[in-house]
Formats: structure tokens, sequence, C-alpha cells
């Protein structure tokens, strides 16, 4: 079944989607911030709400029933021009513009007029433009609207219900002027003005909600009105307070949108915000002095043209640097940079090329990435691996014989799944010392990934390419053998990632994959890097056994049983998994946590879990490796937000955008040590040691385990885990028949041959 | 400088331009320091004859040997042969180097499991296994691998009382061209026996079947033997997972490569004609990776090397007793180091060396041990200079097999030192002495001396010598 075909009832959909199209107009993806916006509209103006409602349950319900996407109706995206529209009508009605009729008449047809506009302007934008439309397509239906309903609402009388003010019609007001309680109430009044029902109480009800859902979100909102309250100030053609404080909105959620929304928040992303809220005061005074006479002024379009134009011109940086569009659906600005910076730190290879090791054993990096005399410009992402020993030599001996060389001779690997594109064979192998300018990539291979991307392999033995034009590689085969040709001194592999499958390509950044870094006596397993030339880089090989552990996850039921000082639990996860491909484990309790497995390593992400089982699981499993080597090590980071006092976490959520986001490090080693308890269970082990890296007063030290084992089964996923606290936490796996699956894998694969099965042979003699 | 007392009148014919082909003058390299440590003060501090073992060399040709094999097969483990060289300190240095280790007795993996290698690293071989002891290597969960049809008989008994299936690997024997082929241990391949061995364990309840194992002969000098061994293995690989859907999770070449000795009959120096380390590598993991099935995970390679690490790291320093020249020129001298202590001398020509300058030309010499038995020669002929009782020779390669093959006869066995990275010497095992040969010793009760009583009636010699010794008390 497609994501799109559930059993979930359409009203249980629809019950969702209304309260979060509520949420959404201020970019909020919570239900509960969602409905307390829609008790502000039925609060103080029942009709205008009951209106609002009425026109998006129209839409909500005519999407279900058109069978749009339903993601994208729950998500409230669909909704929420609609819910806009519909307040404007109630408007309309409430100022007595329109009659109940008239109402009657334009509320179905504005609604689905809206939806359909939202429907098509979001894929026309999403795919020529790849921006959203934000709430475009609510501009345009207020205009149409506007234009029925002939536009009563003059310059004199703003659609404001606050008394006209000494400086209504004063342009150049000076700042000083304005008493500070005056902008303070035009704040209140601006958040709610977005919906159509500006009033002080109503505003300060949003704020309120909107400062325990996010004390960003409040602080760029200020921040937003005070930057276009000071630019207006020293305009020489400004607007009035009046006019100001009607299109506050604006601002405010300019500075919202740019600094915490589409942008994950951060120092560069507070001087973006600031200088888009700068742009729209601008172009906002354009709209007014343009549409004033027209007697109507489309108030949402200045914060929608920077929205876009800021989110469009930006799409068109070749490298993000320090200032990261948005990569998910946006929620808080605070758990976004969280989110954000701790995929940034774990998943650097997100987005670009991948390749395991291309050889199988030690070598070192001998030349790096934009270093030495050949790895530079349109060449630079590039390593050569070269087989030293101990003293540093690259031969044995003081003979100069290319056979005494470590590396000559030695397998070249299929770095990925490809097909060869291009092989060069017939290159002689150089003396070592001399240096082969004409063909100086000498013997190649060019390999076209199944990612996209193109590898090369050069400077191979003459005559050892195994493989023709056309033939279909697998990862780990081997392609040929290491040589002395083109322009090598002495025998290396130079490896790089393309573009294209020509030979002198340009290069692009690529991570290895799977690998082992050595320092002195200490092996640091690395899922992907880039090693720093002079490293010494080897393979790791993927063990079956502990890929068996998790490859054997899959749509079930897992129940755990948790015991602390005395105290038994139950939980049961869920395992699920997404259209992505990724295990998301869910808890009765709410919890929840994701993980991904490529071939190599298994890795959780998005953990959402203060309380219970996954919680610990999402710790002790923060990244495993495949991998059997009890010496390696591999190092990880945890968000360490739980971990951080109740009383100051607010403050550090709010401050660490602009600094740093609080990680704990953790340091993880297989075991093969199984206590007797689990060892008919479990075979392997996981050991997770973990440290703050942030200030450990900050930390709840009590909280925070010195090290958690967890205890892998081959057929169950996790068999137990103990978390090192002051009480001990012993978390095990209740294992049960599994009724919902038909067959129980079982660890040995059953044979196939001719009915020779698992009779027991005796001896012949 | 010492004189050496008589030299013997010689002309040496002006060979000039004349290529050395008998290779007579190669001996004339003389050392006097084994890593810098000199020969000298060696035997001051720890007598002579002595075992000397570089830590460096030892180190090195593992990383060589492990380089050699790893950049060419993705999972390689090297697990030290006991039986090449037990002493705690040299299979110590291996383990350090991530080395497991291989025994093929009760007694070498006591040996192993007491310097701290856990059962799951031990690799357990041998024609013969008690039950006993393959009780113990089961509950300690070692990698067996079967000899013959009665062991897997004993371990699937042992496997239905202990309620679990053992993991089991299975030694092959087959024809590689090596002289003479090792027919005595494991299943036969072209016979069929070894896949029948194979069958038996794939269907058996009571086992796995985890491993490959062949160990084709020693001293192996052509590594394309390797390929045909590996090529069968692989098609035991096959065999077992198309038909039982087995997939092996180790293959073990097993050792077998040569050191730079040289045996009896080569005409060329060793150190010329051993292939490299590079060389059976290639042989090995180049058909391996070339005839596994790929829908297989790659199996992990066990390789039990002991004589290609250890031999050349070993030297033995020995004093001359006494020579004497005979009528025609040949000198015969008389060391103090015997077959007792050289039991390899029966396969290989060691290189001999003189440790102190010397005068007058090298002459043919036979070296004869110390032992009271005429078939104690070290080397029958060899050249060398006159010498005279106290000069030291210096004998190399030794280090595989003569320390584990040595007896305690006629003379006690000598020290055996390690020289470390840093140029310090340790004892690794002390020189014998009486109370440590006779320390196992029993004298039947009838056969001791009975304590003396004072019995002045029974023996006059005794009051006498009991008034004496009255009388010096007072």
């Amino acid at each position: 079944m497609s994501v799109n075909e559930t059993n979930e009832s359409d009203w249980k959909l629809a019950g969702e989607a209304l309260l979060r199209s509520y949420g959404i107009i201020y970019f909020s993806q919570s239900s509960w911030f969602g409905a307390v916006i829609l008790l502000c509209t039925l609060a103080v103006y029942p009709i205008q709400g009951i209106i609002g409602m009425t026109g998006l349950a129209i839409s909500l319900l005519t999407a279900i029933q058109l069978k749009l996407d339903r993601q994208l109706v729950r998500s409230g995206i669909y909704q929420f021009n609609t819910l806009l529209v519909s307040l404007t009508l109630g408007y309309f009605y409430r100022q007595g513009m329109i009659d109940t009729v008239a109402l009657l008449v334009l509320l179905p047809c504005a609604s689905l007029f809206t939806l359909l506009v939202t429907v098509s302007l979001s894929d026309i934008m999403y795919r020529s433009l790849g921006i959203p439309a934000i709430s475009l397509p609510f501009v345009i239906a207020q205009t149409l609207l506007i234009f029925i309903v002939a536009p009563v609402a003059t310059p004199a009388s703003p659609m404001t219900s606050a008394p006209v003010s000494p400086f209504a019609t004063n342009p150049n007001w000076e700042l000083g002027s304005i008493p500070v309680t005056q902008h303070l109430l035009t704040i209140l009044e601006t958040m709610s003005a977005i919906l159509l029902m500006p009033n002080y109480y109503i505003g300060a009800v949003i704020i309120g909600a909107m400062f325990i859902l996010s004390r960003l979100y409040v602080f760029y909102a200020v921040l937003g009105f005070a930057v276009s309250m000071t630019v207006l100030t020293f305009l020489p053609v400004s607007l009035s307070y009046q006019q100001a404080s009607m299109l506050a909105f604006n601002f405010a959620f300019c500075s919202l949108a740019i600094g915490g929304v589409f942008f994950i928040p951060s120092r560069h992303s507070l001087a973006l915000a600031v200088f888009s809220t700068a742009i729209c005061t601008l172009i906002a005074v354009v709209v007014v002095k343009i549409f004033e006479s027209s007697g109507f002024i489309p108030i949402a379009l200045p914060v929608n043209f920077v929205i876009l134009l800021v989110l469009h011109a930006m799409k068109m940086r070749v490298q993000s640097g320090r200032l990261n569009l948005t990569p998910f659906m946006p929620t808080t600005p605070e758990d976004n940079f969280r989110r954000f910076s701790l995929l940034k730190l774990r998943f650097p290879e997100f987005g670009y090329p991948t390749m395991r090791c291309p050889f199988s054993g030690e070598r070192t990096v001998t030349q790096g990435v934009d270093s030495g005399v050949t790895h530079k410009d349109d060449l630079k992402y590039a390593f050569d691996f070269e087989v030293l020993d101990r003293e540093g030599e690259p031969r044995i001996g003081i003979n100069d014989d290319l056979s005494d060389y470590y590396s000559f001779g030695t397998p070249i690997l299929a770095s990925a799944n490809g097909t060869v594109v291009k092989v060069i064979d017939d290159v002689k192998d150089g003396e070592p010392g001399s240096q082969n300018l004409i063909d100086n990539w000498g013997n190649l291979v060019i390999l076209a990934m199944d990612s996209g991307y193109y590898l090369m392999a050069c400077h191979l033995q003459r005559g050892s390419v195994r493989f023709a034009e056309g033939n279909r590689v697998r990862q780990g085969d081997v392609i040929a053998l290491c040589g002395n040709s083109g322009r090598s001194a002495s025998p290396h592999l130079h490896v790089q990632v393309q573009t294209a499958p020509t030979v002198r390509a340009r290069t692009v950044q690529c991570y290895l994959t799977h690998y082992y870094e050595k320092h002195g006596r200490n092996l640091t397993y690395r899922a992907s890097g880039i090693p720093d030339e002079g490293t010494i880089v080897s393979a790791a090989v993927v063990n079956q056994h502990a890929a068996e552990c998790f490859a054997r996850i899959r749509d079930r039921k897992y129940r755990f049983r948790m015991e602390q000082a005395g105290r038994i639990s139950e939980e049961t996860i869920t395992c699920t998994i997404d259209s992505l491909g990724h295990l998301v484990f869910t808890s009765e309790n709410g919890d929840s946590m994701k993980a991904s497995i490529q071939g190599h390593v298994f890795q959780v992400f998005d953990v959402r879990a203060d309380r219970g089982v996954l919680r610990w699981l999402s710790m002790g499993l923060n990244t495993v490796p495949f991998i059997d080597n009890e010496q390696a090590f591999w190092q990880d980071k945890i968000d360490a937000r739980q971990y951080i006092y109740p009383a100051i976490r607010w403050i550090s959520d709010s401050l660490a955008p602009f600094w740093k986001c609080p990680t704990l490090r953790t340091t993880g080693k297989m075991s093969h040590g199984i206590p007797p308890e689990y060892a008919n269970r479990s075979k392997v082990g996981v050991i997770t040691t973990i440290l703050p890296e942030i200030a450990p007063a900050l930390l709840d030290s009590r909280k925070l385990p010195a090290t958690i084992t967890t205890y892998l089964s081959a057929k169950d996923w996790v068999a137990a885990m103990v978390v090192a606290l002051d009480d001990p936490i012993v978390i095990e796996q209740m294992s049960e028949p599994d009724r919902d699956n038909i067959a129980t894998l079982s660890a040995k694969p059953t044979p196939q041959f001719l009915g020779v099965a698992r009779k027991r042979m005796t001896s012949p003699f | 400088m010492q004189s050496n007392g008589y030299v013997a009148p010689s002309l040496t014919p002006n060979r000039n331009g004349f290529f050395d082909t008998m290779n007579t003058s190669h001996q004339q390299y003389r050392n006097d320091q084994i890593e810098g440590v000199s020969i000298e003060e060696l035997t001051e501090r720890f007598g002579s004859p002595l075992f000397v073992f570089s830590e460096r060399a030892l180190r090195a040709k593992y990383h060589e040997a492990y380089t050699a094999f790893s950049t060419r097969y993705p999972d390689v483990q090297f697990a030290w042969s006991y039986k090449t060289n037990y002493l705690k300190a040299i299979c110590k240095v291996f383990h350090e180097e991530g080395s497991i280790a291989e025994v093929v007795s009760d007694f070498e993996y006591e040996k192993a499991r007491k310097l701290g290698i856990p059962g799951h690293q031990i690799i357990v071989n041998g024609p013969y296994k008690s039950e006993t002891f393959l009780r113990l290597a089961v509950s300690e969960n070692a990698k067996i691998q079967v000899d013959n049809h009665q062991e897997i008989g004993t371990i699937e008994k042992i496997a239905e009382e202990i309620g679990r299936p053992v993991n089991v690997a299975i030694r092959v024997n087959m024809v590689t061209g090596c002289e003479p082929a090792w027919t005595k241990f494991g299943f036969n391949f072209e016979s069929g026996d070894a896949m029948l061995a194979v069958s038996r364990v794939c269907s058996s309840e009571h086992l796995n079947l985890v491993g490959l194992h062949s160990h084709i002969g020693t001293f192996i000098l052509d590594p394309n033997q390797y390929r045909v061994s590996m090529q069968n293995l692989c098609a035991l690989v096959w065999g077992a997972y198309t038909q039982y859907g087995v997939e092996v999770e180790y293959i073990n070449a097993g050792g077998g490569f040569a050191s730079a000795n040289t045996l009896h009959y080569q005409y060329l120096p060793g150190k010329d004609v051993v292939p490299s380390f590079n060389q059976y590598a290639e042989a090995i993991c180049d058909t391996l990776l070339l005839n596994l099935p790929k829908e297989m995970p790659t199996p992990k390679l066990y390789l039990e090397t002991g004589r290609a690490l250890v031999d050349e790291a070993g030297y033995l320093i020995t004093s001359v007793l006494h020579g004497r020249h005979s009528g025609d020129g040949r000198q015969s001298l008389v060391v103090d180091a015997g077959i007792n202590l050289l039991y390899t001398a029966a396969w290989y020509k060691f290189d001999i060396q003189t440790t102190q300058p010397f005068e007058g030309p090298v002459g043919p010499t036979t070296l004869y041990g110390p032992l009271c038995m005429n078939i104690d020669v070290i080397r029958q002929e060899v050249y060398l200079p006159t010498m005279s009782p106290g000069q030291t020779l210096l004998i190399h390669p030794v280090g595989a097999y003569n320390i584990t093959q040595s007896m305690q006869f006629i003379t006690y066995r000598p020290a055996v030192v390690m020289i470390g990275l840093d140029g310090t010497v340790d004892i690794i095992r002390r020189a014998e002495n009486l109370e440590h040969v006779e320390a196992l010793e029993e004298l039947p009760e009838r056969m001791q001396d009975k304590p003396v009583k004072n019995d002045r009636r029974r023996n006059g010699t005794n009051r006498l010598t009991s008034e004496l010794a009255d009388a010096a008390r007072r």
C-alpha cells in the first residue's frame, strides 16, 4: 500500500488538517498551536471565525474527495490560503460590505477557487523555480475578491479597529515620538491582523502561544518589527504610522520566515533576516504608494515577494557555507537548528557521491584533496593511495625494482556498483622515479557508478585491467592491479570522482565510506569522511554477523521490558518503513526515532524520545558499524538537550543557534565478551561511552549514563541493553512467537538440493 | 690484534678476472654484532652457546607478510604456529602484532590459554585430539579443524551432550606437486573424501561447517602450488554452498612458506631462491578472489605461517672448543652447539659467519658439535678461516623449530635472549641447570640412601669419628 492509500479515515485526516491549517499560517506544524489559533478566531469575532472555518472545511473535504496528495493536505499547506480568503470574506461580512446571500454564494466559490490556485501555483513554482507558493494564492484571491466586493476600504479608513491616532496622517513621524507602549500594542495587533481580526487581546494570546511554542519565533517577529520601524523613520518618502501598523505583519513574518523557518537559524540567517526585512519595508512603501490611489492595497504582497525572492536567489548558490536552507519540513527554529546541526555533523556526506575503499589493507594518503602539485583546481578532489611500511618507505630494501614496491601489483577494487565506460590498458609502467608526461594518467579505468558520478582509477599496471568497456562490476570486484604508468614516480593509486566520463573531467568532492584511520596504536572507524594527507587508511570489511543483527529488522512490533531500581515496565515499539526506506520506530508512549541502514552501518537520527526505551536505544545504537574489529572505536554525537537542567533549557535552546548546538560525544566499540546470561541469544555487543561536550555544569549528570552496553541478536535486533547509571537500567527484549509474519527466519538458509535436507549422515567407517 | 696461533701456509691462486662460481669467498663476510649489540657483550653476559632473537626482525617480518596479504585480500588474519617456536616472549610479540594462535596439541593449547589468548582465538589442528581435549576446546569455542571421520563422530557426540551445535572446519589434503605429498593429515580431496566430510558436517544437526583448511607441505619454494590448493578449497566451498546453502566463514591456507635457509641439495643460497611474501600472497589471494562464489560474503583468510616469520629473526652464537687440521688441509672444528640444539641441521646448510677479524685464507671446514655422537655434525663443509678455541661463530637463521625440537641430551640447553626494539637484551628462557633437569625425576624409595644412625656398637669407625667430632667441639 502506498503512503497515499492508507486505512486512515478521511474524517481523521480532515480533523488533523483542520488544526494544522490554522497553525501553518504562522509557519508552525504544531496541532495544539493550530487549536489555539482556531479558538482565537472564534473568540472575539465568532461569526467571522465560523465563516473562516466553513470555507476551510469546504475546501478540505473537496481536497480529500478529489484525492489530492494526503500528506500535503494533512500538513495544511493546501488549505491555509483558503482559510485566509474565507476569513477575508468573514471580515467583509462583519464590516457589512456583503450580505448573507452574497456570502453564501462567494464563500464556496472563493474557497474552491483558492484551493485550485494553491494546488496549481504550488506545483508550477516548485517545478520551475523550486520555491513554495507561501501565501501568494491568498494575495491573488484576495485581490480578485476586492474587485468583486468593490473596495470600500480607502487609505483613510484603514482595516483596523484601533482608534485613529494623532499620527494618522503625518507621514514623517519620528521614531522617538511614538511611545513604546504604542509599539507594543501594534505588535500585538499585527499578530492577529494576519487573520483579518486586528485585536490586542487576540494578538496577546497568539504571541503568548508563540512564546510557548518557540522563543525564537517571538524574537524574530519583534526584531522584524523593530527593523522596519527604524527603516521607516529614516526614509524620505514613508508611510503613516497607521499604514505602517497595517502592514506591520509583513515585516514580522518576513523576519520570522527568513530568520527561522526557511533558513536554519544562525548568526548569518539573522543578518539575512535583518536585511530582508529592510528590503521588505522598502517594497511595502512602494506597494502602498503604487496602490493607494486605487483604493486597495494587497497587504500581503511585500512579504511574499521578498521571501520568494530571497529563497530563489539563495538557491542559486554553488556552496552553502554557513547559511543553509532548511532541507526538511520546518518545525520550530530551535528544533530545526538542532536537527540540522546533528545531521550536518553526523552525515556530512549527504548530497555528495560516496565511494568505498578501492583497495584492501592499509594505505597512506600520499596526496590528498587540494594539495600537492597535481591535485589542484579542477582536479583537486582526488586521492593518492600508496602502501608504506612502518618507516614510511614505499619499497622493501634498497633496490629500485618495481616489484620491490609494496603497492606494485596489488589489486584495485571497484568502489561502487557500476559499469565500466573507459579502459586504457597499454601504457608501459615507468621506471621508479620517471614521469610519463605524455600519457600522464597512465593506464586507467573509468567506472560509471550507479549513483550517477564517474570514478576514475589511474596509474594501473599494463595489461592488468580485468574488465572491458560495457561490463558491469560490483563493489569489491578486482578491476585491475596497481602499477606505475603515467605521471607516477613510485607505484601508487590515483582515484577521483568526476562529473563526466572523459579523462580530464572536473572532479567533485566525494566521501570515502566504511574505513579505518590509524593514528599510532589507535584505530578509528569512520562511517564516512575525507582522509587528510598523511593518514593511514584501511578498508573495513562488512562483518556478516553484525549486519544480520540489523538486516532482520522489519515492520513488526518489538516488546521490551525495562527494569530500574526494582521498577519494571513494559513497552512496545512498532517499526515501520517509510517511503525513503528508513526505519521508523514509534513507541506506544509517543517517542519516535528513525534509523537508516546503509550497506555497512546502522545510524539513528531524528530522535524524539525522552521517556522510555527508545531514549536508551537511540543512545546506545546511535551508530553501529558492521565490523568485528574490537580494537577500533568510532565517534558520534548526540543531542544534549535532554540532559540540560530544565530551568535553563529554554535559554540554551534560544541561544544555541547563535553559538553552538549542545551535543554529547559518544565513543563506540564492538565487544565479543557477552555475559553468560545473554550468551545464548547474542554473540556481539556494542559498548557506547558518553562524554559531555559542553560545560558539564549545565548538564544534569545524574541522568547521564557513563556507558551503554547493547547485546545484539542475529534474529531479533536487540537482545538486551544495560545502561550504566547510578541505578542501572536493564532492558531486555521479550521474545514471542511472531504471529504477524508467516515465515520465521532461521539463522541458516534451508538447503535446496534434492532433498538432502538435514539428514544426519553417519560415518562410513 | 690477538694472534690466532698457528696459521697453515697456503697458496691462493690469483683469480682476478674470473667469476667466483664456487662461491668460496662469501664466507669472508663477518658479523660482530646483532642489531647493534656486540656478540662479545652477549657471550660475556649470557655465556655460550646462546640463542638470540631480534624483536625488530620479528615485527618487521610480520608486518611485511601482513602487508603482502592484506593488500591483496579484504579480510586476512595470521595465526602464529606455536609448534615453530612456543617461547612465551616470541608468541607474545606476534599476538601483540595482531596474530591469533594456532596449536596442534593440548599442551600448546594450554600454553596459549596461559598466555591470555581466549579460546575463540585459537585454531586447533592435529591428527590426534583426545576426547578430553576436544571437550575443552568445544567449551571454549576454539576453532577446531577436524582431521578424520572418528573425530567428527566424537565432536558430534559432545555436541549432542551439550545441546548446541559446534562450529568446525575440515582439513583437506591434496596433490599439488609438492614432494613428498602430505597424505597423513585431513581428508583427501582427489578421492572425494573431502567432499564426503563436507557433506557429513553440513547435513549434521550438531555441527556447523565454518571453515576449510589445507596445509600442503613445508618449505614450499613454488608459490603456484598454493594456487592448486586454493582452487581445490574453492571447489569445496562451491559444493557446500550449492548443495547445502552453507556459506563457509573462513579459508585457512595453512603455512609452509619458506625462509631464507638453504636446503642441503640446493645450489643457490636460500635468500636468492625463496619466493617473497608478495608472490605467495598473489598466488593465494588471486586464486581465491577469482574462484570464490560472488553471491557469498567473502570468507576470512587465515594463514598459519611459522617458519617464514621467525626463522630469520633467530641467531645462535657458538664458541669454538677446539680444532684440528687433517693432512689434506681440511679443518675440523668442535663447537659448543650440537645437533641437540640444531635439529634443523638435518635439512639446512646454515649461514656460518665469523665474528672477529681473521688472518689467512678460508679453507674447507667441518663443524662438529660437542656431543659424544658421530652424527653430531652441524655443517659438513663450510669455508672458514683457521679458528682457535674461544672464538665465536654466528649461526643463522635458526629461529624456527630448533628451540622447540631441541633435546636436553648430554649437555644443558643454553639460554635464549631477545634484543628489544630499543636495544635492551632480555632473557626469555634461562639456561638449564641440574635442578631443572632433575626436577621431574623421582628415585624409588628402595634406592634412596638411608640416613646413618649414631650406633657406636655397629661400626668402630663411627665411634672414632664421633669422638673426634666431640673433641673438635670442645
